[in-house]
């Protein structure tokens, strides 16, 4: 239990690391930018929230797998696939994870007052200065909870986990690949302790991004 | 204007949606007042001052430092530009504290580029006792003088202000009118102040820039403001207030006190007086150009305390009013309707009395 348990927070922390950068730069680019080709880039990033993770999971299968030139270049660095490892698991988590901790991080860092940071950049700010000084500042408790949102899916993930991953106890095995073998093979006694666990992380995760979320409320205008 | 630089040269041609910003304009290096209706394009003409817009065709240089060409490719981003631009709303960072915001500009500036502290800015802004607190319990007067101070410690060029007394109330305008003339004669840094009060284009300006529709309808010293026919059209006479610095004399004449203002005094309202002042303090007063009653013999028994010799020396009309330009060692205007004008005989060259009464004059600066 204690295993599974590590497995999925090592899954889901990876998840998140792996997004935050990309999901801070989109964020920004939507959220405080007026892009040509916004609406495409909208579709893009959001697709993995409309398809079934199944999908996802089978498309990154592909992209992973031996044949492919990431799986190429993974078999002559490290010597292998990274199919059926826990970092496979993480991919998946974080492709699915990432719509939902993108569109929070846009919605926090459209609040912020744009002649805040026009005010920077003619005191001498520039881009990446405004961004650390002005935007994030003022929205980084949106940041926080668009991350954590993120960070609550990716421990949560199932449909793409299970087809890149697979469902090896001890390796790729998370709390919702360990509950599904177990109530399959009708452990549920066993099931239930995992679901326990699962309610309780969540409920951690979720109270932290909504006092984060009520908090930042108060902030950010002029 | 002889003894002014040209600060700013720009030649610019701006789409947005269906408005078109076509300028041609030198702008000096003294105070120059950007006058004109709301959606004329002074904001648009601003942003492309600071580097916010691109223009889509034309050329923009700062002291024969060219920061914009279409023809040669170059933008020179905002944050080099060296152009400061204070806002209406201030847009003071509400995650930092007065002198954090401050220091915002100054701590990027390298010691070198540095011709003033931090200090002296706060001195002349009188916001040293701001310090430390924080920005969202500052009153709009504060504000905006610690917007000035901020804009003011990143060592610009030339300094941008988009408005900054329209969300003032009365005694604070005062106030940041006299800062902005200090500012100019402490710092000697040129400014570009829009504007659509034509009183406060007065009290401060040395050249006037009066744009309509994106195009410069004119452009010149500030008496030209008050004759250019285009310029009438644009203008609001009937609201103008004349704002005079003068200053406040420490002794009362029958327990009221009294503003000297080029050769004359005026006094003051008797809520004014109680005030305690041991030296002479400088100070603007308003007194608006319809409160003024203009009279051709020196009238007698009268309960309005202030009755000034003066002579006109222009008639400006409008359509219906006509706004009389006295002169008392500085010009004073009087607003009356063009019927008062002919029958009374109001030319240049008249020989008037103005009467003001005590309670009409609204003494601006704390």
């Amino acid at each position: 239990m204690l295993e599974v348990t590590y497995i999925t927070l090592k899954v889901a922390i990876l998840a998140t690391l792996i997004n935050f950068p990309f999901a801070l730069y989109i964020g920004w680019i939507l959220g405080r930018r007026n892009p040509r080709g916004r609406l495409i880039l909208e579709v893009v990033i959001s697709l993995p929230l409309a398809l079934p993770p199944v999908v996802t999971g089978y498309v990154l299968l592909i992209a992973l797998g031996s044949r492919s030139p990431i799986g190429t270049f993974t078999q002559a660095v490290f010597g292998s696939d990274i199919i059926f490892t826990w970092v496979a698991a993480s991919l998946a988590a974080a492709v699915v994870s990432f719509p939902l901790m993108v569109r929070s991080i846009i919605v926090a860092m459209s609040t912020v007052d744009p002649r805040l940071e026009r005010s920077a950049r003619s005191l001498g700010a520039g881009p990446m200065k405004t961004f650390f000084s002005i935007t994030l500042p003022l929205s980084y408790q949106g940041v926080i909870a668009g991350t954590l949102l993120g960070f609550v899916r990716a421990l949560s993930e199932f449909g793409a986990t299970i087809i890149v991953a697979g469902n090896i106890p001890g390796v790729t095995q998370t709390l919702p690949l360990a509950i599904f073998a177990r109530v399959q093979t009708g452990r549920t006694s066993d099931a239930f302790e995992l679901v326990a666990i699962s309610v309780l992380l969540a409920v951690i995760s979720l109270g932290i991004h909504n006092w984060l979320l009520s908090r930042s409320g108060s902030r950010g205008g002029i | 204007m002889t003894n002014f630089r040209n600060a700013i040269s720009l030649g610019v041609k701006k789409h947005q949606g269906n408005f078109i910003l076509d300028c041609q304009l030198d702008i000096s290096d003294g105070i120059t007042a950007i006058f004109g209706p709301s959606g004329s394009g002074k904001t648009t003409l601003l942003d492309c001052i600071a580097g916010f817009l691109s223009p889509d065709h034309g050329c923009i240089s700062k002291f024969g430092r060219i920061v914009f060409s279409s023809e040669r490719s170059i933008n020179v981003p905002p944050n080099k530009r060296g152009v400061g631009y204070v806002v209406q709303n201030s847009a003071l960072f509400p995650h930092l504290t007065v002198k954090q915001n401050i220091n915002y500009g100054f701590s990027l500036t390298s010691e070198k580029k540095r011709k003033y502290s931090l200090e002296t800015v706060m001195e002349i802004l009188d916001i040293t006792y701001l310090s430390e607190r924080d920005t969202r319990s500052l009153s709009g007067g504060e504000r905006q003088r610690v917007a000035l101070a901020r804009s003011l410690a990143a060592f610009p060029d030339i300094l941008l202000l988009d408005e900054p007394l329209a969300s003032l109330d009365a005694p604070f305008r005062g106030l940041i009118i006299q800062k902005l003339k200090v500012i100019f004669r402490e710092l000697g840094i040129p400014m570009v102040y829009v504007s659509h009060s034509l009183s406060e284009v007065i009290a401060l300006a040395h050249q006037v820039v009066v744009m309509s529709e994106g195009n410069v309808i004119a452009n010149g010293n500030v008496s030209l403001l008050l004759r250019d026919s285009n310029v009438k059209r644009v203008a609001d006479f009937s609201s103008f207030e004349n704002l005079l610095q003068g200053s406040i004399c420490p002794d009362s004449i029958d327990g009221q006190k009294s503003i000297a203002i080029g050769d004359i005094k005026l006094i003051l309202p008797v809520e004014r007086s109680a005030i305690e002042t041991a030296e002479t303090v400088s100070a603007i007063v308003s007194i608006r150009a319809s409160d003024i009653i203009v009279s051709k013999i020196e009238p007698i028994g009268l309960s309005a305390r202030n009755v000034i010799a003066a002579r006109v020396k222009e008639v400006h009309s409008t359509d219906n009013s006509v706004l009389v330009e006295c002169d008392i060692g500085e010009p004073i205007y009087v607003e009356i309707t063009s019927k008062s004008q002919s029958e009374l005989g109001i030319y240049p060259g008249t020989e008037v009395f103005l009467i003001i009464k005590a309670s009409s004059i609204m003494v601006l600066s704390n």
